[in-house]
């Protein structure tokens, strides 16, 4: 009859506790969804970022550009030479 | 299990316990029966017959029976004693009796145990059935105890998980918090990411546009420096080829002028030619006229010759007649004559036989004479070859310099014949001058009438000259008109094709316009289009977000749903699909701000191709005004073909000049002849100048040959004067031959006289080796006589031998004595006397009785097995020798004053000469031939020496006088010859 006092304490305990383990993890559950959705965007994001193509063809526009603006210096200074 | 050992140990006794008291009943119930059995038994036995007999048996067997031991044992003692049984079986009985209440007694125990055993029976199997029943209690205790312990360890198991899974939320927990921290960082990284992308492509862009700017400003710069760079090119082409058509414009009315004056140098070459011609013809004429009146003359001349020499001819002609008969009388004299003197000269011939035979015995006495004579002859030829050969030397010279000479007189005739030329040629130039004079004049004459002509030529050229240069002018004019027209035609032309080319570029321009006005409306639809797709992609960027947070949330929805049906399984989907939805908002909002990020960008681009718009129009701008500097330019060309025309009017004006630098050319060729003919005079001076000059040289010549002539006859007389020394010296040698001759026939003589002596030694020899060979006999008989006298007898052949020498020679031996002893006591070897008369022992034949003795003679002939001794002896004779030719020369010098005197002033001479000529050692070496010959001559000839000296100074002076102007080299080979 000692032992069962502390049993039910505990079982009492253990109540709670898995209550609030529970509890938490619940709380946890959410919030680990929330940063699951955050770093899918994050990865979303950073692929959309990272593939975003518009940068390369800026830069290949701009590398176009730089050459057209090359050739065209370098032509006129050939031309120049030529005639 | 330590709780199951308590169980077990009960377990084991019971089920012994049962089996034990299942069979202790049986026995006990059978031990009763037995036991009542038993003791039934004994009762009847002991009635049966043969229990008299069988009781102790039966009583054994009982024993062994109930006690098989004791029975046995008993048996065993029983049969051993037989005797002994009664007593026994008393004691058996009693014991029997006794055996009985034991068995009474044991049999009431017996009932009263088997009582007890069934009591405790009863409570055994009671107690094992507690027992088993207990135990069943304890198993199922056990088992409870069991369930509880898992139980417990369950509970403690979940306990330790729920602790766990409690550390895992705290740091599920703490990662959380870090994961949203850095959840944020990131966001906020990614926000500051994007804004930079943002930034990147916007400064992309504007580096594109920027580039692109540079490219179209290149593109511009370009085409207008290419345009700039045409047009220079086309203007450069345009000058060139104005400059080309100028320079060729230039050339050909250089050319034609240069033809023109090629052809008015050709007309006045041809005038020219024809005033020389004109010249000629009349310098001919006159010339002709002279000669005809000079013919005339001469002829006239001729005439009157002919008629004297016609007249003198005939006055010959009686004269001849008169000498052809003179003659013919004095032909018949002359042949009468011939006959006469063909008599007298065959008289004559036979005279001349005579005289020939006379003649030819004259002859063979002369060619015996003359062969003597020749054989002197040639040995004074040889000596006259050798002054022959220095007469060559001088001959040599002699001919050398009358080639110079010759030369001089060559170059003399050389200059007379120049002189004679040049006077000839003076001749010529004054009768030329005199012509000269009158064609001047006559020349004057016609150069006037040539300028009148010219002057009249002239002023018609001139006239012609205007009229041509006003005809080439016009002609030019025209042409330089057409031209200008002609290039006014491209010029426009060219023009018209820029305009049409500005035109075309101009609809280009516009094309482009309408093409970027396309472009425009097609990049607003391209907007729009894109504006369209952005909206649906933000549709489909939604679907396309909640469709992947739909799976996401599906995934883990399954897991929370499994979480949760172990847990709480229900009513918490309500609340995530709030939050998913807050989420969707909030991620909405997010791609809202991104859209409106590259509307952003859109809207630059936009702005981007607004700045290229007008960056065109710019173009456009930029095209027009260069439009309106082409047609600056064009103004500005009208304005250089108004440029080129005053260059054509001043191209004009330089022709003009030109004409005028004809002229001035022409005028300056006039001055030219001008300034020849004054030439022309000063050429003439000059002439005269050397006219003088040759005056001048004739006069230098003339002293020169002056000067040559004397020097020829100086050389003359010392040629002469050196005939007559070798004269001299011919006659000199011919008086040594003389004595030679003389010095022969006495050694003759004397040869003869030795003869004789030689002859008259033989036979004394002969007469001496008879003596001796006798002596000889007679020593051989007395050695045969007596062998002991021999010594003193050879000592006195020694004397006798010594004897008989010492007398014979003794005439020369005192002399040579003497001499010899002379020579001895000068010698440090003192050799005896005998040693030298030894060795003159062998000499004496060889010596003259005459006594001319050369002591070389007398030293050279001594026995070489006295070398050793007289070598001293040789060399003081040497000495001697050497000392007594000093001497005889000393006194030969010292014979006779003059002599002395004669070989001093020959080695002062000697001196002198080495002196001079040391610079000239061939000369020295060509005298040094000359002192060995002289001393000879002075030694020979002393009476005439001073004569000789007097005549040599004299000779040298001259020569010294003669040879002081010529030049060192030739002085020194003229005083060689003059010397030698």
């Amino acid at each position: 009859m000692a032992e069962s006092e502390p049993q039910e304490r505990n079982y009492d305990n253990m109540v709670k506790m898995v209550e609030d383990l529970n509890r938490d993890l619940e709380k946890l559950l959410e919030e680990i969804e929330k940063l699951t959705v955050q770093a899918t965007w994050m990865a979303y994001d950073m692929v959309v970022i990272r593939t975003n193509p518009d940068l390369a063809n800026s830069m290949r526009r701009l590398e176009d550009a730089f050459l057209s603006c090359k050739e065209e210096i370098e032509k006129k200074w050939q031309d120049v030479q030529t005639e | 299990m330590e709780k199951e050992k308590p169980f077990k140990l009960f377990v084991p006794p019971r089920l012994s316990g049962g089996q034990v008291s299942a069979v202790k009943p049986q026995t006990s119930t059978r031990a009763t029966g037995q036991c009542q059995g038993f003791n039934k038994c004994p009762d009847d036995d002991f009635n049966f017959p043969f229990v008299m007999m069988s009781t102790p048996k039966r009583g054994e067997i009982t024993d062994s029976d109930a006690i098989s031991q004791q029975v046995k044992l008993c048996s065993e003692v029983d049969e051993e004693n037989v005797e002994t049984m009664n007593e026994l079986y008393s004691k058996l009985y009693k014991e029997a009796e006794k055996i009985k209440r034991w068995k009474l007694t044991v049999e009431s125990e017996l009932k009263q145990k088997e009582r007890k055993l069934q009591e405790n029976r009863k409570i055994i199997e009671a107690q094992r059935k507690a027992i088993q029943e207990l135990q069943a209690s304890i198993f199922e205790n056990e088992k409870l105890s069991l369930k509880l312990e898992d139980e417990i360890c369950e509970n403690k198991d979940l306990l330790k998980e729920n602790s766990a899974s409690r550390h895992l939320c705290n740091l599920l927990k703490e990662t959380c918090t870090h994961f949203t921290e850095k959840s944020t960082k990131y966001e906020h990284e990614r926000e500051e990411t994007r804004q930079l992308y943002v930034e990147l492509n916007n400064n992309v862009e504007r580096m594109i546009m920027a580039f692109e700017e540079l490219r179209v400003q290149a593109e511009n710069t370009r085409l207008e420096m290419c345009f700039k760079l045409k047009e220079e090119g086309e203007k450069v082409d345009k000058f060139e080829k104005e400059r080309k058509l100028e320079v060729i414009m230039k050339e050909k009315q250089i050319s034609v002028l240069a033809i023109q004056s090629d052809e008015k140098d050709g007309i006045i070459r041809d005038i020219k030619t024809q005033l020389q011609e004109s010249k000629n013809k009349i310098a001919d004429l006159v010339e002709t006229k002279r000669r005809e009146g000079d013919m005339l003359k001469e002829s006239q001349i001729c005439q009157e010759h002919l008629r004297a020499e016609l007249e003198e001819a005939k006055v010959s002609l009686q004269k001849t007649e008169v000498t052809q008969k003179s003659l013919e009388t004095e032909l018949q004299t002359a042949v009468k004559a011939l006959a006469q003197v063909t008599g007298e000269k065959e008289a004559e011939v036979e005279e001349c036989k005579k005289i020939k035979a006379l003649h030819a015995s004259l002859k063979e006495e002369f060619e015996a004479s003359i062969s003597n004579l020749k054989i002197l002859l040639q040995k004074e030829q040889n000596r006259l070859e050798k002054c022959e050969d220095e007469s060559k030397l001088l001959t040599l010279e002699l001919r050398n310099k009358s080639a110079e000479l010759e030369e001089m007189t060559k170059l003399k005739c050389d200059k007379e014949m120049q002189l004679e030329e040049l006077s000839q040629t003076l001749g010529k130039v004054e009768g030329l001058l005199g012509k000269k004079k009158g064609l001047e004049a006559t020349v004057e004459n016609l150069q006037e009438r040539e300028k009148e002509i010219k002057n009249v030529l002239q002023i018609r050229e001139k006239e012609i000259h205007d009229l041509k240069i006003q005809l080439t002018s016009t002609a030019e004019k025209e042409q330089n008109y057409l031209k200008q027209l002609m290039a006014l035609n491209t010029d426009l032309e060219r023009e018209a094709l820029k305009n049409e080319q500005l035109t075309v570029s101009i609809n280009k321009l516009l094309i482009e316009k309408e093409q970027i006005a396309q472009e425009k409306s097609g990049m607003a639809t391209e907007l729009k289009k894109l504006q369209e797709s952005h909206e649906a992609s933000l549709v489909k960027r939604n679907l396309l977000s909640k469709y992947l947070l739909m799976l996401l949330n599906l995934a883990f929805r399954n897991e929370l749903e499994s979480l949760k049906e172990k847990m709480a399984k229900k009513g918490e989907e309500s609340k995530s699909k709030l939050d998913e939805r807050e989420e969707n908002a909030k991620s909405m909002e997010n791609e809202i701000s991104r859209k409106e990020k590259q509307l952003k960008i859109l809207e630059n681009k936009l702005n981007n191709l607004k700045k290229q718009v007008e960056n065109k129009t710019k173009c456009i701008e930029e095209l027009q005004q260069e439009n309106k500097a082409l047609k600056k330019k064009i103004t500005a060309e009208s304005k250089k073909t108004s440029i080129y025309e005053g260059k054509v009017n001043k191209l004009q004006l330089e022709m003009e000049n030109m004409k005028k630098q004809h002229k001035e050319t022409v005028d300056i060729y006039q001055k030219d002849i001008e300034t020849q003919k004054v030439n022309e005079n000063k050429l003439l001076e000059e002439v005269e100048k050397m006219r003088l000059l040759a005056d001048e040289a004739t006069i230098t010549q003339r002293e020169t040959d002056i000067r040559c002539q004397h020097k020829i006859t100086e050389m003359v007389a010392l040629m002469e004067k050196h005939k007559h020394e070798y004269d001299k010296m011919v006659e000199e040698k011919d008086t040594e031959l003389k004595l030679y001759k003389i010095k022969e026939q006495e050694q003759l003589s004397s040869k003869r006289s030795l003869e004789s002596e030689l002859s008259c030694l033989k036979s004394e020899l002969s007469s001496l080796k008879e003596q001796l060979k006798a002596e000889i006999e007679e020593k051989e008989n007395l050695a045969k006589e007596s062998p002991q006298n021999m010594v003193p007898e050879d000592e006195k052949k020694d004397k006798k031998i010594q004897n008989h020498f010492s007398e014979s020679p003794k005439l020369h031996l005192d002399l040579d004595c003497a001499s010899i002893n002379v020579k001895n006591k000068k010698s440090p070897n003192d050799i005896p006397i005998k040693v030298n008369m030894m060795e003159k022992k062998k000499m004496p034949p060889a010596r003259s009785p005459l006594g001319s003795p050369s002591l070389k003679t007398y030293i050279i002939k001594t026995p070489p097995v006295h070398k050793l001794q007289s070598e001293g002896t040789n060399l003081h004779s040497e000495q001697c020798m050497r000392k007594k030719q000093k001497v005889l020369l000393q006194l030969d010098a010292q014979s006779d004053s003059s002599e002395h005197s004669d070989l001093l002033s020959i080695v002062s001479e000697e001196e002198m000469f080495k002196k001079l000529y040391k610079d000239y050692p061939q000369a020295s070496q060509l005298y040094a031939m000359t002192p060995k010959k002289k001393p000879t001559t002075s030694n020979m000839k002393t009476p005439g020496s001073v004569l000789k000296l007097t005549t040599m100074r004299k000779m040298r002076e001259a020569g010294w006088t003669a040879v002081s102007k010529m030049d060192r080299k030739r002085k020194i080979k003229e005083a060689e010859k003059l010397f030698t």
